[in-house]
């Protein structure tokens, strides 16, 4: 996926993505309850930014936002807590429970420090071009007459 | 051409089928406002701060051309097309998420430089070279 990435940018391109991913220090147990809260992760956050370099990019940062990630993943539990009824019916009781069981449980796993968060980014190499003048179908996917409205 | 899903694509295509049949209730956006900060398409984990810091690293400006993967209701990628005047492709494999991104586009008048594609982030469909900048939140977990 990465390098699919670094194929479509332009020289000088930017990627910047995040990440959800398990701690390298987490015990087998917490890896496999991490796998049954989020599914298969990526790997750790040096996994990523090696992924990043062997597919070409350059000047590879992270930063660590887990605690962010932790406060999103608190008001997110509590909120759909506080309006369980109405999402009850909205999403159906069966997805209501899994998303709020999967909340619990990756809420639980980030104050464990088992489950982080990573912000990266990283640059193709080669010089900035201007987008400036170049036409508009270049972005278009191949087969495509241009995107729909 | 009927192009054929991989096995892990088609499985996140039933994994988020019912989460944006139904999306945009009064209780989903309090939950999303509490999560993120605003009501802005997202359903997952990247707050409007990290959104614009994303859109500074990535150097996104007027003129700009931005691939946005896995973009779910539209965000960041509408998000940063309205904050920065970059222009966006909002790729995605489910159908039902990326009609919510168009329905959004045209709600927040940036349809004019938003393009919706439903695609997989492994083999994405353009051009080599298309792209000034890439954002994917949370694609690879």
């Amino acid at each position: 996926m990465l390098r699919a990435c670094y194929d479509l940018l332009k020289p000088g391109g930017r990627i910047v993505l995040t990440s959800i991913f398990v701690a390298p220090d987490a015990t087998e147990a917490q890896y496999r309850r991490a796998i049954a809260a989020r599914g298969r992760g990526s790997g750790s956050r040096r996994e990523i930014t090696g992924l990043l370099t062997a597919a070409g990019f350059e000047g590879v940062h992270a930063r660590d936002v887990s605690r962010a990630f932790a406060r999103s993943s608190r008001a997110f539990y509590e909120t759909a807590s506080r309006y369980a009824e109405e999402l009850r019916e909205s999403w159906g009781t069966e997805t209501f429970e899994d998303r709020l069981g999967s909340g619990r449980a990756t809420l639980e796993l980030i104050e464990e420090g088992v489950l982080k968060r990573g912000l990266f980014w990283a640059r193709k190499p080669g010089r900035v071009s201007s987008s400036k003048g170049a036409r508009p179908r270049d972005a278009a996917p191949r087969g495509s007459r241009g995107g729909r409205r | 051409m009927v192009k054929r899903h991989s096995v892990e694509e088609a499985r996140t295509i039933e994994r988020f089928k019912d989460r944006y049949a139904r999306a945009g209730t009064r209780a989903e956006r309090a939950v999303e406002k509490a999560a993120i900060g605003a009501n802005v398409g997202s359903n997952g984990y990247t707050t409007i701060e990290q959104a614009d810091k994303i859109g500074r690293l990535a150097g996104l400006r007027r003129g700009m051309r931005l691939l946005d993967i896995g973009c779910g209701r539209g965000y960041p990628g509408l998000y940063l097309a309205r904050k920065t005047g970059c222009s966006v492709v909002e790729s995605d494999l489910p159908l039902a998420s990326v009609r919510l991104a168009v329905r959004r586009a045209e709600r927040q008048r940036t349809a004019g430089r938003a393009r919706f594609v439903l695609s997989s982030a492994v083999y994405p469909p353009f051009r080599p070279g298309s792209f000034d900048a890439i954002v994917h939140t949370d694609v690879m977990c």
